[in-house]
């Protein structure tokens, strides 16, 4: 068998450059669909060096000592190579002879502490110098059959770009006790982002594309703690584990002219934000929600005189209120409601998430059960702008949402025809769009029976049928799709939580067969 | 332990600092090449001026709003805007209203996307060397750089006023310059392009020149420019340019012999739906269409009127979305034997203003049998139509197709009357008519998409050697050139040059091609919005079926709107987030204006 082809002229006129994709007189689609391949060829050039330094004492201090350099090709000379350190120890106390008095039920306790740096170079190749891409053309024929070359410059270079490092300081123990059965893990984390690499949006005015930048630093710090429990009674056996950690995410600082990476306007549906949807800014969670917050419903005209009494004014261009309308706050008191009154209207990071497992064994009976669940984090839900037209599509459950009257529910407004500002808010994002989104989710359970254990004379090793739910039960109160959203916004990779639709994880039934010869 | 330690730091850094080791990371782009070093040849410099060129094309893809054209034109009083109640940019363009608060992102980033092609042009190209060049070829790269970014600075002029003016690739956070800076600019430019663009590159079909911007180019856009600069802000000069100096230009331009640009024999022919597959003359047949009755056939692309478009290429990408948001649309939304030979494929976006039909109709010095009237707009649905406008229409009013009956439950402000310079065309696949191209460009050149939307290929026009004949006898007050025009149009000389003559000429002849409102704009620049709304309100529409008349949005009628912005439109509101404290709003689309149109808002 044998492939060859020929085309000639490449754009560059050199023997370097004599991919396919650099063939002058551009490759039609088919043609590339028919090399099986995109128009990049991108680069991995990583160069690593690493000394490591191991030092144990009797299995009871440990030590242990790293140096990395990385070097990476998609960064400019100078500004190639990342120096990452890190240094761990360990004592393991059950080792020390003044520990004997615990062996009866203390079977392992070790404590640890480490500081380390790790580096992050996964950008896409020569952001660090100024591309001229190829790729454009015009045509300048009568026959308007033979389109040329146009080549433009098409980034603007940051030839400073350097490694992002993620520093993390980590103390905590491993502990056994009573046999082996519990086990105990508890950990102290205190994670920082440094130099992150970002590609923050970049005004119209310079005419190409953004480059990436270092913009920034991140801290992530909290706890974690799992338990586990192993044991048998006769035939039976179980075991149970169960852990749970807690977060903070908090932008330290952001490093360009306004302090700020600004996030998507219109992440709710159209012309809703007239500020960010979402932002990182320091001291604030990374991609946190940001829009007008309301205080409830006006339920009734009284609330409304009284309101009006008190000498607070509506939003601008809707000096009256409705029973059923939401009652805005203008955070500064100034009479207006505009970018000053936006505040963090949610945080897309979970404050607590655990998981949990069960499993059992009975003869040649087998069962488990696994599940995991976060708390304290927001959802900002956007399927359809919500009261334009009644012809719109939405989700029933929304119908179930608005206000019906007196009393009905203080969280969501009333239907209204049009555009109206229970919505659009003077075209700023708003808490309408938010929910708590905590919940529980059983992921799988599995019940199975290995025939071997009743039949001893089968060919097989073994010959196990089981029946597997997964996804089967979510607890949550937040009424969209899927509580999980681990998405954000696209083409930001650092926002999250914001669910514009999408495909909600599956509830799947299963049986089965495994043999084992 | 410590001396162990530090022994590895050192090795690291010996390792890592040895030149050896660190050119193993040295890569080569062999996709793109480096901004430092290139072009390093004459063929490098001509590519980087080709993208300034390029860059047009994303403006006549995406969103409505992206092409300037079209805003203009349903802005003016030449149409109505139309489309379904979803079409919220047509309302809003025709309203001088904001359909969301970043419809200009797009257009506004392709312009400086273009400004910046241009400037890396400019500077790059004065840098290398005399020797790399063939003739006067470094010249010619140059004068079209220059001409190209007078042509994106005019854009933005006409369209935001004024706008931060970036003449150089190092771009910082700036403010909006002032308009006199931004005319000086363009001024600049186009004397430049004059200058370095070598005379010899007039019309041309030759391989490589055709659709380039010539010299002549660059003075009929001077005189383009000076004619807004100087009306709409009431000065007798631009940047010190003067009178004598835009005629001598024009005249220079006008002249065949030397820029080889001149008028086509008849008007219509200068537009696709002249276009003999759709009138079967390709297939030697006669399909009894409008152009066959009038033996019209198209000259193509790359007419010798057109002085300066934007080019479209068969086999290339890029496409002119204007037919299609200009288009008519029946409920199949695709072309059969009661739209043929348009494409009905569209959303019904643009329906001619019928109180200019009407004028056009009525006046003694044009009237229907100048060629030009037939030839711009079409009617349909003879029922209907006769009925709506039976107190001026005459039996013999040509109704083209009298069947057509567009879309009765989306439809908004149907007139009956449709553009056709513009319009989507399509044309059967053979002699026999059994089967349809949705666009007849598919027909021409198998490789251009068969569909209405994405196969349209025809020019987008900015100036027409017609237009600065006009120009020419706008600024002596002569009559030669509009009698060239009146002759072609079969219709007679005027024998003196009045004012109100050559407004009446312009408007006809460049009917529904997007020059309307800016010519209202300079010639009353604080009445134009008055003129408009006076010329369009209570004519009739039919809202989705329903006959009734063109009306006013309560508390911002287009007057109103005029007043406040002057006809230019809104920065898109994320670049003024992203240019923190330094861009401002233009007026009308401040804070406290109630400027956005969202669906649902119509007055019927």
């Amino acid at each position: 068998m044998s492939v060859n082809g020929t085309r000639s002229n490449t754009k560059f006129g050199t023997w370097n450059s004599a991919n396919l994709s650099s063939i002058e007189g551009a490759l039609t689609s088919d043609e590339h669909a028919s090399m099986g391949g995109g128009n990049t060829v991108p680069y991995y050039n990583l160069l690593s060096f690493f000394g490591r330094f191991n030092y144990s004492y009797k299995d009871k201090y440990l030590f242990t000592a790293i140096l990395r350099a990385d070097g990476s090709c998609n960064f400019a000379k100078g500004h190639r190579w990342g120096y990452f350190p890190s240094v761990s120890a360990g004592w393991v106390v059950t080792e020390e002879p003044w520990m004997e008095s615990t062996k009866g039920w203390l079977d392992f306790f070790k404590i640890r502490g480490s500081w380390g740096q790790n580096g992050n170079c996964s950008i896409s190749n020569f952001q660090y110098n100024g591309q001229i891409s190829l790729d454009g053309q015009y045509d300048f024929t009568y026959g308007q059959t033979n389109p040329v070359i146009a080549a433009y410059p098409q980034n603007i270079p940051n030839r400073d770009l350097t490694w992002e490092t993620s520093e993390q300081l980590a103390i905590g123990f491993d502990s056994r006790y009573f046999r082996s059965r519990l086990g105990v893990i508890f950990d102290w984390y205190r994670k920082d982002t440094k130099d992150w690499l970002v590609t923050p949006p970049v005004m119209g005015i310079v005419g190409a594309s953004a480059p990436s930048i270092n913009g920034g630093a991140v801290r992530n710090s909290g706890v974690e703690l799992s338990f586990t429990w192993n044991d048998s009674i006769g035939d039976f056996r179980y075991s149970v584990g169960l852990n749970g950690s807690y977060n903070k995410n908090n932008v330290l600082y952001i490093n360009n002219a306004d302090g700020i990476i600004h996030g998507e306007k219109k992440i709710i549906s159209e012309n809703v934000a007239k500020e960010d949807g979402f932002r990182a800014e320091p001291g604030k969670p990374i991609g946190y929600f940001l829009g007008m917050a309301s205080e409830g419903i006006f339920q009734n005209q009284k609330q409304i005189d009284e309101y009006n009494a008190a000498g607070y004014t509506f939003m601008n261009g809707y000096e009256k209120a409705e029973p059923g309308d939401v009652i805005w706050i203008d955070q500064n008191g100034d009479g207006k409601y505009d970018e000053k009154d936006c505040v963090e209207i949610g945080n897309p990071h979970p404050d607590f998430t655990m998981g949990f497992n069960l499993s059992l064994q009975w003869k040649g009976f087998d069962f488990s059960v696994n599940g995991s669940g976060a708390f304290g984090q927001q959802v900002m839900q956007s399927y359809r702008e919500f009261a334009l037209r009644d012809t719109q599509n939405y989700t029933n459950n929304l119908l179930a949402r608005y206000w019906t009257g007196e009393g009905s529910t203080n969280k969501f407004p009333r239907f209204s025809a049009g555009s109206h500002n229970n919505f659009k808010c003077n075209s700023y994002n708003s808490d309408i769009f938010i929910q708590d989104a905590d919940y529980i989710k059983i992921r799988n359970i599995t019940l199975g029976y290995d025939l071997k254990s009743a039949i001893k004379r089968l060919p097989f090793q073994s010959l196990r049928f089981f029946v597997t739910g997964q996804n089967l039960f979510t607890f949550t109160k937040y009424d969209g799709m899927d509580p999980e959203v681990g998405s954000g916004a696209p083409g930001y990779s650092w926002s999250s939580g914001i669910d514009t639709g999408f495909y909600p994880s599956p509830k799947v039934y299963m049986a089965g067969v495994s043999i084992k010869f | 332990m410590k001396k162990i330690l530090l022994t590895l730091a050192a090795c690291l850094f010996v390792l890592v600092s040895c030149e050896k080791i660190d050119s193993l990371l040295d890569t080569t782009n062999y996709q793109k090449e480096d901004t430092e070093s290139y072009p390093t040849n004459e063929k490098g410099a001509e590519r980087l001026v080709n993208s300034a060129y390029s860059t047009m094309h994303s403006l006549y893809t995406g969103s409505i709003f992206r092409i300037n054209l079209f805003r203009r034109m349903i802005a003016s009083d030449d149409y109505y805007g139309g489309g379904s109640t979803s079409s919220k940019e047509t309302t809003a363009a025709d309203r001088l209203l904001a359909p969301s608060m970043d419809e200009d992102n797009s257009p506004w980033k392709s312009y400086y996307n273009g400004l910046h092609r241009c400037n890396f042009a400019l500077e790059a190209i004065a840098d290398m060397d005399d020797g790399l060049f063939t003739g006067d070829n470094k010249n010619w790269f140059l004068g079209q750089a220059h001409f190209m970014r007078a042509f994106y600075l005019w854009e933005l002029a006409e369209r935001y006023e004024t706008f931060p003016l970036t003449l150089s690739t190092e771009v910082e956070n700036m403010p909006k310059a002032s308009v006199d800076e931004i005319y000086a600019a363009i001024a600049a430019d186009l004397v430049d392009a004059i200058n370095l663009i070598p005379a010899k590159y007039g019309y041309s079909r030759d391989n490589n020149l055709a659709g380039r911007a010539t010299k002549y180019a660059a003075e009929a856009l001077m005189g383009r420019v000076w004619l807004f600069y100087t009306g709409f802000y009431k000065k007798d000069n631009m940047a010190g340019i003067t009178k004598t100096q835009v005629i001598s230009w024009l005249e220079d331009c006008a002249n065949t012999s030397v820029s080889k640009f001149d008028l086509e024999d008849d008007p219509r022919e200068i537009w696709p739906y002249t276009n003999e597959y759709s009138s079967g003359v390709a297939y030697g047949e006669d399909f009894g269409t409008y152009v066959n009755k009038e033996n019209l056939h198209w000259v193509g692309n790359h007419s010798k009127e057109t002085i300066w478009g934007v080019h479209f290429s068969l086999t290339g990408s890029g496409y002119n979305r204007l037919p299609e948001w200009i288009g008519m649309r029946n409920s199949a939304q695709r072309p059969d034997k009661d739209s043929y030979p348009y494409a009905a494929g569209s959303n019904g976006n643009a329906s001619v203003n019928p109180l200019a039909v009407q004028e056009w109709y009525e006046d003694p010095d044009y009237g229907p049998t100048d060629k030009r009237f037939y030839g711009s707009i079409m009617a349909v649905k003879e029922s209907s139509l006769r009925k709506a406008y039976a107190s001026w229409m005459k039996d013999d009013f040509y109704v083209e197709l009298p069947k057509f009956k567009g879309h009765d439950s989306k439809e908004i402000e149907r007139t009956l009357f449709y553009p056709k310079k513009y319009q989507a065309v399509a044309c059967y696949t053979d002699g026999t008519k059994s089967s349809l191209y949705n666009n007849f460009f598919h027909a021409i050149n198998g490789s251009v998409s068969n569909n209405p939307k994405s196969g349209n290929k025809n020019d987008a026009i900015y100036i027409r050697f017609a237009d600065v004949l006009l120009m020419l006898d706008e600024l002596k007050e002569t009559v030669t050139g509009m009698n060239r025009l009146r002759a072609r149009a079969g219709l007679a000389p005027y024998d003196s040059y009045s004012f109100e003559r050559l407004q009446k000429e312009r408007r006809w002849e460049l009917f529904t091609e997007g020059m309307r409102f800016n010519d209202l704009r300079r010639w009353y620049p604080e009445t134009a919005g008055e003129i408009i709304q006076k010329n369009q309100d209570g004519g009739y529409i039919e809202f989705k079926g329903k006959p009734t008349t063109y009306q006013e949005l309560p508390g911002r009628s287009f007057s109103q709107r005029y007043a406040l912005t002057r006809g230019f439109w809104m920065i898109p509101q994320e670049q003024i987030g992203l240019q923190e404290g330094m861009l401002t709003q233009n007026k009308g689309f401040e804070d406290n204006d109630d400027y956005l149109f969202v669906d649902g808002d119509l007055p019927y």
